[in-house]
């Protein structure tokens, strides 16, 4: 996929009043493979709904999203868990880890899935982020900062046109964030993927080829 | 353990529910099997025929009063009678018995001493004999005559005569070895003849001889002119059609032997089985219940586990294989418990069955397989059918 176009998409708890300003619900907007985009908002304009609407788990939007050329809406579930294998990643601001998994497990879970990942490249990736000490212990006992980088290396093992984050680094000190950034800049590059940032103050530091408010 | 099975399966899944199952299942599938097999094992006993179409033969005879001792023909039955007979539905084919109207002696003789005392013969046409073997013919001028005997009498000899006076048991084979001298005599003749017992039978309860020879010896031996046959054998689809009993009733025609209760023995044997398998039918289909709804209910609680696996591309496949898992494993501990318990309760009742029955064969354990086989597809399809159903609505 090479393009994810938004033709006038307001969803439909903005339907009475969208938002003032917004340089994205109801208006034509398109995001290319191989850019990065910010798009900052203040709470409750709708950033976890467009990351859901682009991610097939929610609808509930007036207007089109269109997938290259496709309707979104027109997505079977099974042609969603494709898309979720092999084209779109995110990480949810809720991060949807299983507690009861250690860190390493939960990337395992889905790298098993796509097998794109080596184990190598996982425990790499863990030191990166400097959560290698925490490889396997249950995410249930780690902090919540260290379970988002834990999720971002979970939303790393799949072949990737877009990657949509959510407030990556909201619990992420300005070390760790750098290093998120660090990686999430060396895998974009070597695998031309776009990168969707959604942010109410903190992000990580990316050349942002457009910043979009939401 | 994969990861995702452990994620699925090991925090949720309730060993009480599924200890539940296990009971009811093993229950229920046992009962089934066990209905399946007892009935496999005991219905050909019932039913001594085992062609495609089960016949069964009713011996008639009319029944004797008082007056009968005046009028000797009154017991007989004549032509319009046996025509009447042969036109009911119900009758395939009527045989007459053929009395012997000559005398016959019988006697054995071993080393040295022996026993003689009169008897009679009787014969049917031989499509009504059971026994019959490449011995059962007879040529006019032969010297041999194969005789057919009731195994009852054999029964009543072994088990009734025999026990009570410490004699030994003889076997059909032993009997098979004996030669009688027969000697038979009548208008003028009297000739000896070998008699050779060649076969037991259940159905026709005579000193049975092949038709040709009383047909032949009739001719030569009698005086008196032939007469309408006492006995009938009836050959029937369904001896226990109502109708059969209801016209001799009419009649005062008696059945000699049980063939009315032998198929009222087979058609209870049905129902009985039937009941016992509709039973265990039902406690089965309550086990899948538990199954599917204990299912359903690991499925209620993971929920948001199973929501979240589909959001980062699993499919409903990857995440319904290990609940199949878990239906097909416990479905088949089911399954193997319940055909072992089964041959385990046969080959406590089987020597039973061989010791009061002694000609008793016992069918294989095919059916009982075969049977827990059919179970184990048909309960894992149900249960996997719900499954994927239920999870396609997370």
């Amino acid at each position: 996929m090479e393009q994810i176009t938004l033709q006038q998409v307001v969803p439909d708890i903005f339907a009475r009043q969208p938002p003032a300003g917004s340089e994205i619900w109801g208006n034509q907007i398109a995001f290319n493979k191989g850019q990065t985009y910010l798009l900052q908002a203040a709470s409750g304009k709708g950033k976890t709904s467009l990351c859901s609407y682009l991610h097939g788990s929610r609808d509930d939007y007036a207007g089109q999203i269109l997938f290259d050329h496709r309707d979104a809406k027109r997505n079977s579930p099974r042609e969603w868990g494709e898309l979720r294998r092999t084209s779109i990643g995110i990480l949810l601001q809720g991060l949807r880890l299983f507690p009861e998994l250690s860190a390493i497990d939960n990337i395992r879970l889905k790298n098993r899935l796509t097998r794109h990942r080596s184990e190598e490249w996982i425990r790499e990736t863990l030191e990166s982020l400097d959560i290698a000490d925490k490889t396997n212990a249950p995410v249930a006992k780690i902090s919540f900062g260290q379970q988002q980088r834990v999720a971002l290396a979970r939303a790393l093992c799949q072949p990737l046109d877009f990657l949509l984050l959510d407030e990556p680094v909201s619990h992420l000190d300005d070390d760790n964030n750098r290093r998120v950034a660090d990686l999430l800049a060396r895998e974009a590059t070597r695998h031309g993927f776009a990168i969707i940032v959604t942010s109410i103050g903190k992000h990580p530091p990316l050349s942002y080829n457009q910043t979009l408010r939401l | 353990m994969s990861i995702i099975r452990r994620l699925l399966l090991r925090e949720h899944v309730s060993w009480t529910q599924l200890t539940g199952f296990f009971i009811a299942g093993l229950v229920g599938a046992g009962i089934v099997l066990f209905g399946v097999q007892a009935w496999a094992d005991l219905h050909p006993f019932f039913s001594p025929d085992d062609g495609f179409i089960k016949k069964d033969y009713i011996v008639i005879t009319k029944r004797v009063g008082a007056l009968d001792l005046l009028n000797r023909r009154g017991n007989l039955f004549t032509a319009a009678e046996r025509d009447e007979l042969a036109r009911q539905p119900f009758a395939d084919r009527v045989g007459a018995f053929t009395p012997s109207r000559f005398q016959v002696s019988a006697g054995i003789q071993v080393q040295g001493a022996g026993f003689t005392t009169d008897m009679f013969f009787e014969s049917v046409p031989d499509e009504f004999v059971d026994a019959r073997d490449e011995r059962w013919t007879y040529n006019p001028g032969d010297s041999e005559i194969p005789i057919i005997l009731p195994r009852n009498y054999l029964n009543l000899y072994n088990f009734g005569f025999a026990r009570s006076r410490d004699l030994p048991t003889i076997s059909e084979g032993v009997v098979s070895m004996l030669r009688l001298s027969v000697r038979v005599t009548g208008n003028g003749h009297a000739d000896a003849f070998a008699g050779r017992v060649t076969g037991f039978s259940n159905r026709l309860n005579t000193i049975l001889v092949p038709e040709p020879f009383m047909a032949w010896a009739n001719a030569r031996y009698a005086t008196a002119p032939p007469a309408d046959p006492a006995r009938l054998i009836i050959e029937t689809g369904n001896p226990a059609n109502k109708e059969i009993a209801k016209y001799f009733q009419q009649r005062g025609y008696d059945a000699e032997n049980d063939k009315l209760n032998d198929g009222s023995v087979v058609w209870f044997l049905n129902i009985l089985t039937t009941a016992v398998i509709a039973i265990g039918l039902l406690i089965c289909l309550l086990a899948l219940y538990l199954l599917t709804i204990s299912i359903y209910l690991i499925i209620q609680k993971n929920s948001d586990k199973l929501r979240d696996l589909l959001l980062i591309g699993y499919r409903v496949r990857e995440i319904a294989a290990p609940y199949q898992m878990l239906v097909v494993v416990v479905n088949a501990i089911v399954a193997v418990l319940a055909i072992t318990a089964v041959l385990v309760a046969r080959a406590h009742y089987i020597p039973f069955l061989t010791k009061i029955w002694p000609e008793f064969v016992p069918a294989t354990p095919a059916p009982a397989i075969a049977c827990s086989l059919a179970l184990f597809v048909l309960t894992c399809f149900l249960n996997i059918l719900a499954l994927r159903l239920r999870l396609r609505k997370i």
